[in-house]
């Protein structure tokens, strides 16, 4: 606890996240934030415009479901009003699809590029991040995307989970609440122990980490 | 699955799994990553001392079942959900289809959850005429497979990627290659559909909060997260041994059981429910969420000065991991439901003492699965115990179903 928001919890918590693969930034606002996400969708290969296992030999119904994707999507249903229409502004200028609702339509749910979410708690020594998910836009969306980015302020990182407990308490003991912790890509070790990301959900995360004093952080 | 008649017939049965060497080999190589994968990931921590923690814990919690499940529904209900208590296996999966034909469900999505697998439940629903997918991606291996789980955590351990893309070409009509990252793509894709369209989730739980009325669970794959999503029902399904009293106490079990499991310090998703949740396919985009708590004998184990420490268990798979006759033989023959030192003890009281006769003789007393246990549970003595019950008949004692 006594190093909650220090250096220490900065540093284990990076250092956690990337032993599961994440990849881990830092930015001053935003806008920077942003301009990481457009930058990732953007650097996406074209032929990435085909869903992971698309590419593969499927049954006659999944393969229906692949057809259902049309262009680059970023989703990110939590921002506010504001901070969603500079999102939407940069993504445009890309050509890239930005939505903040509708993950249910089968085109969506067929896979999305990227989901991107803010969080409400870090724990530094797991490499996670707590993420409400009461929305059921948010659960969606950081679950069918590719790439998921999380977005957590820095002073919400946490040396461990005890720290942490009041402000998941909070989160869920909400009248009604899902609140996810996250560490990682989606993985299985079911065949042969073999380790392989995105069985079910995104195949990458990213999280940045916001620290608006850091005017040199430049994610 | 376990079930030979006799000694006789289990000998053979044992024999043909020792002469199984993709079977021995990879039971070999994960004997021998294990313990490492472990030693690593309690790294800078005492694994003592925190198992210590899960002990003291669990044994409180399991000291007042009955009044913390109490808690736990009073506080569920107040936030909407519906909460059932099932005496048996027979029960709980009575109440589990009622719920699905009520609900005018029958395409179920399911996750990996040790006690459906105790209560059989997608056997039975899949008998009521219902479409059960298994959402995990070992699960859906053996389903596909009609097999039962060869282990707690890596359910389908005892098969080769060479089998798995022989039954994914079956599946798909098209044929697979045997490379592990396409034939896991290839799942998420048919899986996918099976989510879009489900209209009921069936997940587990390892943790339910008394103070809330919360359910936490633990997976790596991100399937149940899906399928309490999608789905506009989701009916999870736990025994009673699952109730402690706030977060701070699961929080103290969550920092031994995926370092104990697959030498984590934590699975990609730990997903906390509260109520029934946002769900735009259900009426007044609420969720419609059933608890199902199975008893199943605990109630009386829990009475028992010496057998309710196996209420402890996280299920955390250790105690098969490090068993020596565990890795010569796999889970199939090592197991009826529950695998491992502790499905020995599982077996005969939640199976029946038949389904344990030949069971309890695999133990060599080693002691490698006590040191191990993420709960501390005393499984060599606790076993001579068992099989004691067993021969003298001395126990009045009535096992589950
Ligand atoms: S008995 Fe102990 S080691 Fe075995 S699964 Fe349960 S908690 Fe894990």
């Amino acid at each position: 606890m006594a190093n909650q928001n220090g250096i220490d919890s900065l540093q284990m918590f990076t250092s956690k996240a990337e032993a599961v693969s994440c990849v881990v930034s830092q930015a001053a606002s935003m806008s920077q934030v942003f301009d990481y996400v457009v930058d990732v969708c953007d650097k996406r290969e074209a032929c990435q415009l085909l869903i992971p296992g698309c590419e593969e030999a499927l049954s006659q119904k999944a393969a229906g479901l692949c057809e259902a994707k049309r262009a680059k999507v970023v989703a990110a249903p939590n921002l506010s009003k504001r901070d969603f229409g500079s999102l939407k502004k940069k993504c445009e200028e890309k050509g890239i699809l930005c939505i903040d609702e509708g993950m249910r339509d089968r085109e969506h749910l067929a896979g999305i590029d990227i989901g991107l979410a803010v969080c409400q708690v870090g724990i530094a020594d797991t490499g996670t991040v707590v993420l409400d998910s009461d929305s059921e836009e948010v659960r969606l969306s950081s679950m069918v995307s590719e790439v998921f980015v999380a977005v957590v302020d820095r002073k919400d990182i946490f040396a461990d989970a005890f720290a942490a407990e009041k402000a998941v308490n909070r989160l869920i003991l909400k009248n009604s609440s899902y609140t996810a912790f996250i560490t990682g890509a989606s993985r299985t070790s079911d065949i042969e122990r073999v380790l392989a990301l995105g069985v079910h959900g995104p195949l990458e995360m990213h999280v940045v980490i916001l620290d608006k004093k850091n005017k040199k952080a430049g994610a | 699955m376990q079930q030979a008649k006799d000694l006789k017939t289990y000998r053979e049965e044992l024999g043909e799994a020792i002469d199984n060497t993709f079977l021995h080999n990879t039971m070999d190589k994960f004997a021998r990553a294990y313990p490492q994968g472990r030693e690593n990931a309690f790294t800078g921590l005492d694994p003592q001392a925190l198992i210590a923690e899960v002990v003291e814990s669990k044994d409180s919690a399991i000291g007042r079942m009955e009044e913390l499940y109490q808690e736990f529904k009073k506080n569920a209900e107040a936030a909407g959900v519906q909460v059932h208590l099932a005496r048996t296996a027979a029960e709980a999966t009575d109440i589990i289809t009622r719920i699905a034909r009520e609900e005018g469900c029958s395409r179920v999505v399911k996750s990996k959850s040790m006690t459906a697998e105790e209560v059989r439940l997608s056997r039975h629903l899949a008998g009521e005429g219902m479409d059960i997918t298994e959402a995990d991606l070992g699960e859906w291996i053996i389903q596909l497979r009609h097999e039962g789980p060869s282990h707690m955590v890596l359910p389908a351990i005892h098969l080769s990627r060479d089998q798995v893309a022989e039954l994914f070409s079956e599946v798909t009509g098209a044929l697979q290659s045997n490379d592990i990252e396409k034939l896991v793509k290839v799942a998420r894709r048919e899986l996918r559909v099976k989510f879009a369209e489900g209209d009921m989730g069936v997940s587990g739980a390892n943790f339910c909060l008394a103070d809330s009325g919360t359910i936490g669970f633990v997976t790596n794959e991100g399937n149940a997260r899906l399928l309490t999503t999608l789905p506009r029902v989701h009916v999870a399904l736990m025994g009673l041994d699952k109730v402690v009293p706030n977060l701070h106490e699961a929080l103290k079990v969550l920092r031994v059981l995926p370092r104990n499991a697959t030498g984590q310090a934590i699975t990609s998703y730990v997903t906390w429910i509260h109520g029934p949740v946002e769900c735009k396919a259900a009426r007044n985009d609420r969720k419609i969420f059933h608890i199902v708590f199975l008893d199943n004998g605990r109630t009386t184990l829990a009475k028992d000065p010496l057998f309710s420490q196996i209420l402890r268990c996280v299920r955390c798979g250790a105690c098969a991991n490090v068993c020596p006759v565990f890795r010569m033989v796999g889970g199939h023959h090592f197991g009826h439901i529950y695998v491992g030192a502790i499905g020995l003890i599982f077996t005969y009281f939640f199976h029946g003492r038949d389904n344990a006769k030949n069971l309890v003789k695999n133990c060599i007393n080693c002691q490698a699965c006590k040191s191990v246990c993420a709960a501390g549970i005393d499984l060599p003595r606790l076993r001579r115990w068992s099989r004691a019950f067993r021969t003298r008949r001395a126990t009045n004692w009535t096992p589950g179903c």
